[in-house]
């Protein structure tokens, strides 16, 4: 058997009893959580990550889900690969999309990859420059990842305080997280890290600058490694819209989802000591901004995917509304079902066109399009929000003020329900509020967290694309062609 | 039989892949699997859609099925070519 064939993949249930071993320490609603695996406002975004592993088992979809490793030529989940062609980069934004389409939720693995290969070429160029050690400690370390087949989260984003000053100026200095001692055999880092996709579902943190830095914050200029349940880490549960629905008994119905979610939580790091061989930039300031600009790129990338594949489900959701309302076959509504569907599938454009114009680095790992990947999220920061609207206007009113599960349940009220609240006759009236809670589940219940803010704010908010659409744009090169164009001669 | 099957990662597939698979497989009465190609009688490279990303892996001899496909004209098919190639010895 070749060494490439060999899986070292776990499955979902491998998965799902890793994460039990682990001792992390997390606060949710006020209290700390003794097993979050089970809790039932945790455990729908755990199912999405464990559809990562569940999918990467299945002869269906392993081209997609799997690929051989750079570091041990063994049979890897993708979401721990170094992307080595552009094809790779296509596969990951294919892959992605499959994930949306399953989970309609966000499934919190794609940051860590991405983390990845941005650390994994800034290594490279900042040993080459500096004669540091970083990139072989990376390597090690993802090598361990990969065999493992560890869920990673991707910690950039830190809380920032006062946006006008840098991150030693702030009033306080752990606004940005920062190194508070260096020790022979490592660093003690202080601070914390905002909006952690994924951070309860996963086994390490990979933990980077979130701003380019200047000499007098190279406290600040870090990126190290650790388990999740590190000493001295703990986490604070992000609330989201309608989350407590979760903890009603059977409410299956009014979840709109009931097996699937996301999940933020801010990170708090409370003088965690990391050893030397987790070090992946300490104090080189001139590679900070590197590592920021090539994570929030693959960030924009992945967005081409995972967005897209999310609003396959809506814009489905939107259909069947519509079916069962008896409007499928109105113009207007069918024009509308276009438009959805043609402003995914720009997103889904942006997100391939990235991958394909990607180029190798001098690690060797292949990076996108940064451009063209800026321009796709540009893009994910307004479509998803016209997605909804026109998903909202199929689905009509109906779904924010249709009754409780309860309702349905109690037999003096079931009998009016079915009676007022049926669009075709023949579709049921449950499996009417059934879509319009996935309707209302995705444009303004848990999952709209994923599907509409994070759009926004996620791999950076608007304004940061547009300055590296900016930086990127050419400008000197269209207006030389447009002087060619125009006969002026300077 | 032994029947290889490899899928296209399945990312916006226009029809249902493993379903259509199993279809065909039941009516040639073979057993599917995924992996040693070369140990297989016939092959089929499924994608979900025009694009045909299923790529095979290995030499054995193989159809390519996409969202065109007719089961019944593919197991016609491959009968005839395994029908051809003689008995296994």
């Amino acid at each position: 058997m070749k060494e490439g064939n060999i899986s070292i993949m776990m499955t979902r249930d491998q998965y799902i009893e890793s994460l039990k071993k682990l001792n992390l320490s997390v606060y949710l609603l006020g209290e700390k959580v003794d097993v979050p695996t089970e809790h039932p406002i945790i455990r729908p975004s755990l199912n999405s990550v464990a559809m990562t592993y569940e999918l990467a088992q299945q002869a269906e979809y392993e081209d997609l889900m799997t690929a051989t490793s750079s570091l041990t030529g063994k049979k890897i989940n993708r979401f721990t690969h170094i992307h080595q062609s552009t094809d790779d980069l296509i596969k990951k934004v294919k892959m992605q999309r499959l994930l949306g389409q399953k989970t309609a939720a966000c499934f919190q693995r794609c940051v860590g990859m991405d983390a990845a290969n941005a650390i994994y070429s800034a290594t490279f160029e900042c040993d080459a420059k500096h004669g540091t050690g970083y990139h072989d400690n990376f390597k090690k370390y993802w090598a361990m990842i990969q065999d493992k087949d560890y869920t990673v989260d991707g910690a950039m984003t830190d809380p920032k305080g006062d946006r006008g000053l840098s991150p030693s100026n702030q009033a306080d200095p752990d606004r940005y997280l920062h190194v508070v001692e260096r020790r022979p055999d490592g660093i003690v880092v202080r601070g914390s890290k905002a909006h952690q996709t994924g951070i309860i579902n996963s086994h390490e943190v990979v933990v980077m600058p979130t701003v380019a830095m200047k000499p007098e914050d190279k406290d600040y200029a870090v990126a190290f490694a650790l388990p999740s349940d590190a000493p001295g880490i703990f986490m604070i549960y992000g609330r989201q819209s309608c989350d407590t629905r979760k903890l009603e008994p059977d409410a299956g119905l009014d979840l709109g989802n009931k097996n699937f979610g996301g999940h933020e939580a801010l990170m708090v790091f409370d003088n965690v000591f990391v050893p030397n061989d987790r070090i992946f930039l300490d104090g080189e300031t001139d590679f900070a901004g590197m590592i920021v600009e090539r994570f929030a790129s693959y960030h924009r990338q992945s967005y081409g995917g995972c967005k897209v594949g999310v609003g396959d489900v809506l814009i489905g959701a939107a259909a069947l509304a519509a079916e069962y309302n008896g409007a499928a076959k109105a113009s207007h509504v069918k024009d509308k079902i276009i438009e959805m569907t043609h402003l995914n599938e720009t997103l889904y454009s942006c997100g391939i066109s990235c991958s394909c114009e990607g180029c190798k680095t001098a690690s060797g790992n292949y990076y996108v399009d940064g451009l063209l990947a800026n321009v796709c999220k540009q893009n994910v920061t307004r479509f998803p929000y016209e997605i909804t609207r026109l998903a909202e206007d199929i689905a009509g009113g109906l779904m924010v003020t249709m009754p409780a599960q309860q309702d349905f349940e109690n037999e003096e009220l079931r009998p009016y329900l079915d009676k007022y609240l049926r669009g075709v006759d023949c579709v049921s009236t449950m499996d009417r509020m059934r879509v319009l809670r996935l309707v209302e589940n995705l444009t303004l219940g848990t999952a709209a967290v994923g599907y509409r803010t994070e759009s926004m704010h996620g791999a950076g908010s608007p304004q940061a694309q547009r300055i590296m659409i900016s930086r990127q744009s050419n400008l000197e090169h269209k207006k030389a062609l447009a002087k060619n164009i125009a006969g002026i001669k300077d | 039989m032994l029947l290889y099957v490899k899928f296209c990662g399945g990312c916006n597939p226009t029809f249902d892949r493993g379903t259509l698979v199993k279809h065909i497989a039941s009516l040639l009465d073979a057993q599917i699997v995924n992996s040693y190609p070369e140990q297989a009688d016939f092959g089929l490279l499924v994608s979900g859609c025009s694009r045909h990303c299923a790529k095979i892996l290995g030499d054995v001899p193989h159809i390519l099925i996409d969202h065109k496909v007719d089961a019944e004209k593919i197991v016609e098919e491959i009968s005839q070519f395994l029908s051809a190639s003689g008995p296994d010895c």
